[in-house]
């Protein structure tokens, strides 16, 4: 019975909020997976005559799979505590191409080299995806996701850093996964200084 | 041809973190204030890269719709070379009444190697004739080319000088949106412009450089217009260049700023041949043997008589 009245209220709260589903699902040592929202429909272009509704179901599981890389990514990029300074997980989610690349970009593309000793914690607060993909031949050859990611991080100086990544990101199937091969991504972080440990200055 | 172009890219996989195109200002995090920000930003695409130029054989048959583009006479037929290195490409258009060796035998108009040998044999003659060596060709009729800016929503292009359409559409100078239909028509007039056949070339050379900047322009503000392009072209092109390659090239494109792109014919004087007006061209060419060289030619090199004015 009381668990039934948690659930309706849960539900409830969900509805009026707008029915987000949960960003992150958390573990007892911050978040332990990270899933973007996605922005309408997956749009669809193709080198080929085939009628746009014939290939929708494609295009769809195309961008699932964009999707779980991107989750991945930022999962890793930000949010995962294990790989704070060492993005290795990170990386292995672009192509031999544009992982090399993306080493020399980690300041942009990831938390940063030095998350670890900068930042205690990490919480994302919005994270919108909006995936095109390009069918050839009537199968999808490659995708671009444009992403808008907010994040409140806690530094361990006890002042906050409001993370915001925002950009588009290219990919292609790599042995049957999904990888980014081209990326075009802006940082634009707030942050706020530590309190005072002697109080208001006045 | 093509694993050539596959060794350049290989190459910028190998040298790309030196390329430069990414840029980080990262504020620093001492003296802080009461309130910092951080802004950078990280771009990389996989494009073209090396000494080596590319060059593409870009061509437009006559075919009439229904029938193979293959079996028209090619009435549009510009080498475009790109130089990766220094961001620079060139256009050059060869008239089409060149009387020149075809590549399936004898010596005739160039735009008959088209019907003749079909899309290889035209890339012969062409490279026979010019020295350059292509790495892919595309081919365009009337029927694609309309499609392509109806398809874009029109072309946005700079008319340098007014002039009257074959079908009697007054093309006024400025800026301006050509429909599809437009556009074609833009294409395909002779007759009311000064030099003729050359003055048409350097106006189907204008629609490419327009194409371009409005490509550019649309994939700057969205990421996915890449897509609708390579789709609408795709649908209406005939070419050898497989998807991921011209993913590239569309990522070098995006680096190669119109204004650093030429865009001229190869002249050659009037003259008759079995009863047919001709183009003679000299041999060598120059304009041939500067953009073969390294992919383009600079506007300083441009001769005179190879960018009328009219």
């Amino acid at each position: 019975m009381g668990v039934g009245v948690v659930a309706v209220l849960i539900v409830g709260w969900l509805l009026l909020s707008g029915g987000d589903i949960p960003l992150v699902d958390d573990g007892p040592s911050g978040p332990s997976s990270f899933s973007f929202e996605l922005a309408g429909n997956v749009r669809l272009s193709s080198t080929s005559q085939t009628p746009p509704a014939e290939l929708a179901g494609a295009a769809r599981n195309a961008g699932d799979g964009v999707k779980e890389t991107m989750d991945e990514l930022y999962f890793r990029a930000f949010l995962d505590t294990d790989s704070w300074g060492d993005y290795a997980d990170a990386f292995a989610l672009f192509d031999t191409q544009a992982a090399a690349r993306a080493q020399a970009d980690t300041e942009v593309l990831t938390l940063g080299s030095t998350a670890g000793e900068t930042f205690d914690s990490v919480r994302p607060t919005s994270g919108e995806l909006a995936i095109s993909v390009l069918m050839d031949k009537d199968k999808p050859a490659t995708a671009v996701a444009e992403v808008e990611f907010l994040a409140d991080a806690t530094r361990s100086d006890g002042g906050t850093t409001a993370i915001a990544s925002s950009g588009s990101y290219y990919l292609r199937q790599v042995d049957g996964a999904w990888r980014v091969f081209a990326y075009d991504v802006d940082r634009d972080d707030t942050t706020a200084a530590a309190p005072s440990p002697t109080g208001s200055p006045s | 041809m093509r694993r050539r172009l596959i060794a350049v890219v290989t190459a910028l996989a190998a040298g790309v973190a030196g390329l430069g195109l990414a840029t980080l200002r990262a504020t620093p995090a001492a003296s802080a204030p009461l309130l910092q920000i951080g802004d950078a930003h990280a771009q990389y695409g996989p494009t073209i890269r090396g000494n080596r130029p590319v060059f593409i054989l870009i061509l437009g048959s006559d075919a009439r719709p229904g029938t193979p583009l293959e079996g028209g006479l090619c009435d549009s037929i510009h080498i475009l070379g790109i130089n990766p290195k220094e961001r620079r490409a060139t256009l050059v258009g060869i008239p089409r009444d060149s009387y020149v060796p075809i590549a399936t035998g004898g010596t005739n108009k160039i735009n008959s190697a088209l019907p003749q040998g079909g899309p290889p044999g035209m890339v012969e003659t062409v490279e026979n004739l010019t020295g350059v060596t292509f790495d892919y060709y595309m081919l365009t009729g009337f029927d694609g080319m309309k499609r392509i800016f109806e398809a874009l929503g029109g072309l946005k292009i700079d008319v340098p000088y007014a002039f009257v359409g074959h079908e009697g559409t007054p093309f006024g100078e400025g800026r301006q949106t050509l429909s599809g239909a437009e556009t074609l028509e833009y294409t395909r007039t002779r007759k009311s412009l000064s030099h003729g056949d050359f003055d048409r070339s350097m106006n189907q050379g204008r629609v490419m450089l327009a194409a371009l900047s409005q490509f550019r322009a649309e994939w700057r503000r969205d990421p996915a217009a890449l897509f609708r392009w390579i789709a609408v072209g795709s649908r209406n092109v005939s070419t050898d260049v497989p998807l991921q390659e011209l993913l590239q090239l569309a990522f070098t494109s995006s680096r190669v700023r119109p204004k650093r792109i030429t865009n001229l014919i190869a002249t050659g004087g009037i003259d008759t041949a079995g009863g047919m007006s001709i183009v003679s061209l000299p041999s060598p060419h120059p304009v041939f043997q500067d953009v073969a060289e390294d992919g383009y030619v600079l506007p300083e090199d441009i001769p005179a008589d190879a960018a009328p004015a009219g």
